[in-house]
């Protein structure tokens, strides 16, 4: 099984959490993973994508802003 | 039921990502990481609890008495000011007090404490001031040209490096025509010796890990020029870190080496050094800083320029 690299997000817009859902199937399909967490009362979600070491979030999603954890 | 609601149900049974318990902290996502309360899902590795808050306060006051004010733009008629990052919420009430006719807007993850203890507060919070929840990584929650006034401080650690342009993009977004923006950010003490050269470097090293450059506070006047603004002006002042510096000096000390013991535990869970290394790297260079051998100084760089 080849190594994941994770990345995170604190997203609250409908808009970038929409772009997030929308490339999960993508995301899967090149080996990579998401989770979503409950949001928070100040309605952020900390989102987690794991993908393999040849691959950047950036890849899939431009705008938004995942950093290496 | 919104595709929202639709998208947690069907991530039922995640589990927290990240290294420590997952806990929540007026509104926003924390963990307890190497010992103190920190936030997730932003590359900010300083944490976000009370110890923390009281040096943000701090830091304040050493700011406004070392830069002689609490701000370099040419502001005398705002309606509508924005702070981004704006922490304890500190600055943005004293502006809030400044500028009476203003509406001002502390934006942050979370809510300052102050603001959900009101009642325990010695001081009134001004009517004109309020906290808005954002993450200015994903764009400012405002519509275009909201604000006459729109300021960021301290922001640098929690801004990966990629994502500047984008950062400064919002701030002018949201700046009204003629409006100003304003930007204060420091790059790391120097000239303080090759020990505390090291304690930088370990500094350096947990930022590299989530894609954040220091040195990039350096250049936010090049993106204010680069995305058209006009008058763009830049400074730096060096704030002096050590006895050398009188009091202020003094202050800074105290400031700087409480943040770098924050990240202490970041810098020993990553494997940058033992406790014990990192705790005699720290004793050695504040040594040093005392000595007067050295003149560590801090350069904190500031940028305005209007739209």
């Amino acid at each position: 099984m080849q190594s994941l690299q994770a990345y995170q997000a604190l997203l609250s817009r409908q808009e970038n959490l929409a772009k997030v859902w929308a490339m999960r199937a993508i995301i899967e399909q090149s080996g990579g993973r998401l989770e979503f967490e409950p949001p928070t009362m100040n309605g952020f979600v900390v989102v987690t994508l794991w993908l393999p070491q040849h691959l950047h979030p950036t890849d899939f999603l431009l705008e938004v802003p995942f950093y290496p954890v | 039921m919104s595709w929202f609601t639709s998208l947690f149900r069907r991530s039922e049974g995640n589990r927290a990502a990240f290294t420590g318990r997952a806990l929540v902290s007026n509104g926003a996502p924390v963990a307890m990481v190497a010992g103190r309360v920190r936030a997730r899902g932003v590359p900010y590795n300083l944490p976000r609890d009370l110890e923390e808050m009281n040096r943000l306060d701090f830091q304040h006051y050493l700011f406004r008495a070392a830069l002689k004010g609490n701000f370099a733009a040419p502001v005398t008629q705002a309606r509508t000011i924005l702070d981004v990052g704006t922490g304890t919420g500190r600055w943005a009430r004293e502006m809030a007090q400044l500028f009476p006719q203003a509406s001002v807007v502390g934006l942050d993850i979370n809510e300052p404490p102050m603001d959900t203890a009101k009642s325990a507060l010695p001081e009134p919070i001004p009517a004109n001031y309020q906290f808005q929840a954002g993450n200015v990584l994903e764009g400012l929650p405002f519509p275009d040209q909201a604000f006459d006034y729109v300021h960021m401080r301290l922001l640098v650690s929690a801004i990966p490096h990629d994502r500047w342009p984008r950062v400064v993009q919002e701030l002018v977004r949201v700046t009204a025509s003629g409006g100003w923006v304003e930007s204060v950010e420091p790059t790391l003490p120097a000239e303080g010796g090759p020990v505390a050269e090291q304690l930088m470097d370990w500094i350096r090293a947990i930022s590299s890990r989530r894609g954040v450059v220091i040195g990039d506070a350096a250049h936010v006047g090049e993106l204010l020029t680069s995305v058209g603004l006009k008058n763009v002006a830049t400074q730096t002042i060096k704030i002096p870190c050590g006895a050398w510096g009188g009091r202020v000096g003094k202050m800074m000390v105290a400031d700087y080496f409480a943040g770098v013991r924050a990240i202490r535990g970041v810098v020993v869970a990553q494997g940058l050094a033992t406790e014990e290394q990192f705790d005699a790297t720290l004793n050695k260079a504040l040594r040093d800083i005392d000595s007067r051998q050295y003149r560590c100084a801090m350069p904190v760089h500031i940028a305005i320029g209007q739209r």
